[in-house]
């Protein structure tokens, strides 16, 4: 009895590096998918196991427009789905229909916002980079 | 007699997958400090027809981060309000000697890099060049200063009047150290330097505007009422260390005087532009403060950082 619950954590714990590793390699990747963005100069990451949601609670400026770069799929290969919800916990954005492509999102006024990430099936690491440029340089790249 | 087999055996995987994911869970999330439920701050709503929270994704385990405006971005909305560069306000380069504990060294990278920030972004590049060089110095003190190399140096250099690139490059350094942290688990490290950089980003918004007292600085300032809550949450959950525990406590000072920024916010919708991926979240938010507040908060933020550098 003794080994075999050796053995489970022996088991839980290379499971759990590998995992850990793999959400590391896969960050720095994220960089280049960002660009001409620059990031925020934080790299959110978290392994989601089924049943699990990630989210990050953060201040959108009003003067900058932001994008959203995730280099992840889940572990049967699904796209993550991106919803931002504000402080009341309304939905105001979604790229569950389509979450083939990255979305620029800018906002009318500064305020703070939830973005909620999660695999529709299966599990995976989540790493994100939120990447923002001025409204007019936007406007001038477009 | 195969099929029985079959059958104790498929029953062995699932119970054994089914194991290893409750254990994979419960681990996991220990190991990444996750929160099993998390209330949301409330503020007033004229809200139309929009989806809320489902109780699918209520259902969930939730893990939540807090995030920390960039340095970089502050001092790009600075630069926005027409704010003239002075390097004043700066932290002094010649300190560099000082920052001796690892904790005093991460929060200075944190306040030397809004400084470095705020030399790209008003493309002050000599001045940039010293700061790139301190941060590097204390960088390598802490296992980090591989991240700055030579050949950074000299792209920092060959673009000095190049604002894209400066930004670019001070960004991607950042969120480089920022992953070589969380990869080594020393989230303490990474809550200091954030939070050394918000500081001194508030910090010399406050110095510009107690020289140049206008209106859209002080908004820029009165703002950042919303990210001192992420910035409390983030030492909250951050491991436990003396000068975070110091900052703690006078960070709740200026807590008290953003109380007096009142905000309203407003929802109206989402429009799609899909021929440029672009979604445009149209919000109002209300932001009503006296010139009484913000110096308050000017004169607690300037007492904050000169305590930390």
């Amino acid at each position: 009895m003794k080994k075999i619950s050796l053995i489970t954590i022996f088991t839980f714990s290379v499971i759990i590096q590998n995992l850990k590793a793999q959400c590391d390699e896969r960050a720095s990747a994220c960089l280049p998918k960002l660009k001409p963005f620059n990031s925020n100069g934080q790299y959110y990451r978290v392994q989601l196991v089924d049943n699990e949601i990630g989210k990050i609670k953060l201040t959108f400026n009003s003067n900058l427009v932001y994008r959203i770069a995730s280099c992840n799929k889940s572990s049967d290969g699904k796209a993550l789905v991106i919803k931002i919800f504000d402080t009341n916990g309304k939905q105001v954005f979604s790229n569950e229909s389509d979450t083939g492509h990255f979305w620029d999102i800018q906002f009318g006024a500064t305020s703070q916002y939830v973005i909620q990430a999660s695999y529709p099936s299966g599990h995976g690491c989540v790493a994100l980079l939120i990447g923002y440029m001025p409204k007019d340089k936007y406007a001038q790249i477009k | 007699m195969n099929g029985n087999i079959k059958k104790m055996c498929n029953f062995a995987q699932n119970f054994m997958s089914k194991l290893i994911g409750l254990g994979l869970s419960v681990m996991i999330l220990i190991s990444c400090g996750g929160k099993t439920s998390q209330q949301l701050e409330g503020e007033n709503s004229t809200h139309e027809e929009t989806k809320t929270i489902s109780p699918r994704d209520k259902a969930k385990i939730e893990k939540m981060i807090y995030s920390i405006p960039s340095p970089v971005q502050a001092a790009l909305l600075l630069e926005k309000t027409g704010a003239r560069f002075d390097n004043k306000y700066m932290n002094d380069v010649s300190k560099v000697s000082s920052y001796q504990t690892t904790p005093q060294i991460a929060l200075n990278i944190g306040i030397y890099g809004a400084d470095l920030a705020y030399t790209n972004v008003y493309k002050k590049h000599v001045e940039g060049l010293k700061y790139f060089s301190v941060i590097q110095k204390l960088g390598d003190k802490i296992g980090i200063g591989y991240i700055f190399t030579p050949e950074l140096m000299r792209r920092f250099e060959a673009n000095q009047n190049n604002q894209d690139s400066l930004i670019s490059i001070t960004t991607d350094s950042f969120t480089e150290v920022h992953s070589h942290l969380k990869k080594n688990q020393q989230e303490e490290l990474i809550a200091l330097m954030l939070v050394g950089g918000w500081i001194e980003a508030l910090y010399i918004s406050c110095q510009i505007w107690e020289n140049n007292p206008n209106k859209a600085i002080a908004t820029l300032i009165a703002e950042q009422k919303f990210s001192l809550n992420d910035v409390m949450e983030v030492i909250r959950r951050s491991p436990k260390v003396p000068e975070l525990d110091k900052i703690y406590k006078d960070l709740k000072e200026l807590v008290a005087v953003f109380n007096q920024v009142k905000a309203t916010y407003s929802y109206e919708k989402t429009e799609l532009k899909k021929d440029r991926n672009l979604a445009v979240i149209e919000n109002q938010t209300k932001l009503s403060y006296s010139n009484e507040t913000i110096k308050k908060i000017s004169k607690i933020i300037s007492k904050i950082r000169n305590s930390i550098n």
